[in-house]
């Protein structure tokens, strides 16, 4: 099965509109392979006027709440960076080997959030130039406002090429589990990218030393 | 799939309360087309109106019209619709005229194309097992398509007005109808040129494909409220206990003797005081510019557009209505 991946558009945004913005977008593609029964739930963005769906599923709510608060800790440690979340779809196979089972997961898709949080320009009040100064205030309430209403713009694009691509591409999604909401899936946010390649490493080097030990001294 | 499509419409276009029933309810309350397509909606009678076509032929086209009505604003004339369609964007419908109908001024603002395009040749000698399980891809392939048809309906631009529609309780001059009918009536190259396509993916079974597509207005500014149009401020000269407001009213000018007010019980100047005790509204210095009058039309709602006091009557400014956020079906609709 292939795993198809979604590299969706980089969204320049600042540190208060991180958790409106990663709602809005991992809502949206939960909400579109939450394919058993769901009660649809109508959010509207307080910060932008986008209104978006969730499936209402609890559980899935507050996972997503907790990978924003983790993502939104890393980024507090990490300013001014470009960083990616990676929503992952997979199915649990249960691979046999000679001597042992082992539960896989097969991941057949993964979706990119590509956000670079940035910090917002100050405005001094100082200026070389002779001419009386406009209020700096009032030109940075213009420029965020320009700023706003672009980012507006770039997230509903985002939600639109969402919606595009889980139209094109239907076919490596697996069968309805209609005893689930969702089919199960993982968010993997910056810092703990390391940490599960390193695992994996280490879990995969331990099963075949132990294949190597078991054939070659027992 | 037509009563979907309709039902993914008509609860948010036909703006009735209807009566809610859980899906996770008991057997007896609860229909079984309240989870086609694992959607747990409303069920919704105005979606199975007018349906009795597609009964018959599946291979009708069902076209489905989210039409916005509104009150031609003060001085507007017909006439000048032809002529001045950029001030004014909404089309005079003659048919309308016609019928005697009250001067309302309409736009297509959605227009859906629901089609099932039949195959000339089906799949023979398909087993019932191989039939099986192509019916369960077609069928996941149309939630996937439901999934997709719920979201976009929100992020259209007609779905702004619809949300102020339904969350203010202020009665506006515009409402949203819908037609649903089986053949297209042709829009002008201008109003092509105003709309904006999405395609959704087909869907195929063994016997044909379902093609669903729409034509919507990129823009409608004019219309909401909370249009990027800049609010300027409104002088407002008949405030109560002005002169204007009431005229007939003496407003009798305190006598300066010496640097204090006598023969007035009040101890300081009003503000329709003026000299030689004339009442007069102060000079308003503030004007918008003709050109910004003229790109921004005398649109629809008067009330959201800011002119020159002596155009127009004054009236009080809409206020931006308060929207309920994050609302649920359950809040929408409650539980009966």
């Amino acid at each position: 099965m292939n795993c198809e991946v979604c590299q969706l558009k980089e969204l320049e945004v600042e540190h208060f509109e991180i958790r409106e913005v990663l709602r809005c977008i991992l809502h949206t593609i939960v909400f579109h392979r939450a394919l058993g029964l769901v009660r649809p739930k109508d959010i509207d963005l307080e910060l932008f006027n986008i209104t978006y769906v969730q499936c209402g599923d609890v559980e899935l709510e507050k996972k997503i709440e907790e990978k924003i608060d983790e993502f939104i800790s890393w980024v507090e440690k990490h300013p001014n960076k470009k960083s990616q979340i990676c929503l992952s779809f997979y199915e649990m196979k249960n691979k046999h080997y000679s001597w042992f089972n082992k539960n896989e997961r097969l991941y057949w898709e993964q979706w990119f959030v590509n956000l670079h949080v940035t910090h917002p320009k100050a405005h001094s009040g100082k200026s070389h130039n002779s001419k009386p100064m406009v209020d700096p205030e009032e030109t940075g309430y213009e420029d965020r406002g320009v700023r706003r209403e672009a980012l507006e713009v770039s997230l509903r694009d985002v939600l639109f090429q969402i919606i595009k691509f889980v139209n094109e591409k239907k076919d490596h999604v697996p069968p309805i589990n209609e005893k689930a909401i969702c089919f199960p899936c993982e968010i993997t946010i910056p810092s703990f990218v390391v940490v599960d390649f390193f695992a994996a490493f280490v879990q995969n080097y331990i099963c075949i030393a132990s294949f190597l030990f078991m054939k070659f001294f027992l | 799939m037509s009563r979907g499509l309709l039902s993914c419409h008509h609860g948010n276009y036909s703006g009735e309360q209807m009566v809610s029933s859980s899906p996770s309810s008991s057997s007896s309350s609860v229909c079984p087309r309240d989870e086609w397509f694992n959607l747990a909606l409303r069920e919704c009678p105005a979606a199975h109106e007018n349906l009795d076509l597609w009964h018959q032929s599946y291979f009708e086209p069902m076209i489905v019209d989210v039409i916005l009505v509104a009150a031609p604003p003060v001085g507007w004339e017909p006439e000048r619709d032809f002529s001045t369609t950029e001030q004014y964007p909404f089309h005079w419908n003659s048919d309308q005229e016609e019928s005697g109908s009250e001067g309302k001024i309409e736009k297509i603002v959605e227009r859906w194309v629901l089609q099932y395009e039949g195959k000339k040749s089906r799949d023979s000698g398909a087993g019932s097992r191989r039939f099986s399980n192509t019916l369960q891809t077609f069928y996941k392939k149309s939630i996937l398509l439901m999934r997709s048809l719920y979201a976009t309906v929100r992020l259209l631009p007609a779905y702004k007005i619809f949300r102020d529609l339904n969350s203010s309780g202020r009665i506006r001059s515009y409402t949203l109808t819908h037609k649903v009918s089986s053949f297209l009536e042709p829009f002008t190259c201008k109003e092509e040129a105003e709309m904006q396509r999405f395609e959704f993916t087909p869907v195929d079974s063994s016997c044909g494909r379902l093609c669903l597509s729409v034509l919507y207005c990129s823009s409608l500014l004019f219309v909401s409220p909370e249009s990027s149009t800049r609010m300027f401020p409104q002088y407002i000269d008949d405030y109560v206990g002005s002169p204007l407001a009431e005229p007939l009213k003496r407003f009798s000018s305190p006598t300066v003797v010496q640097g204090s007010l006598l023969s007035s019980p009040f101890s300081r100047r009003h503000s329709w005081v003026y000299d030689h005790g004339k009442a007069s509204p102060p000079s308003f210095s503030f004007s918008p510019s003709p050109n910004h009058l003229e790109k921004h039309g005398s649109i629809s709602n008067p009330s959201s557009c800011r002119f020159q006091p002596s155009s127009l009557p004054p009236h009080l400014p809409d206020l931006p209505p308060v929207h309920k956020k994050n609302m649920s079906f359950d809040e929408c609709y409650p539980l009966s």
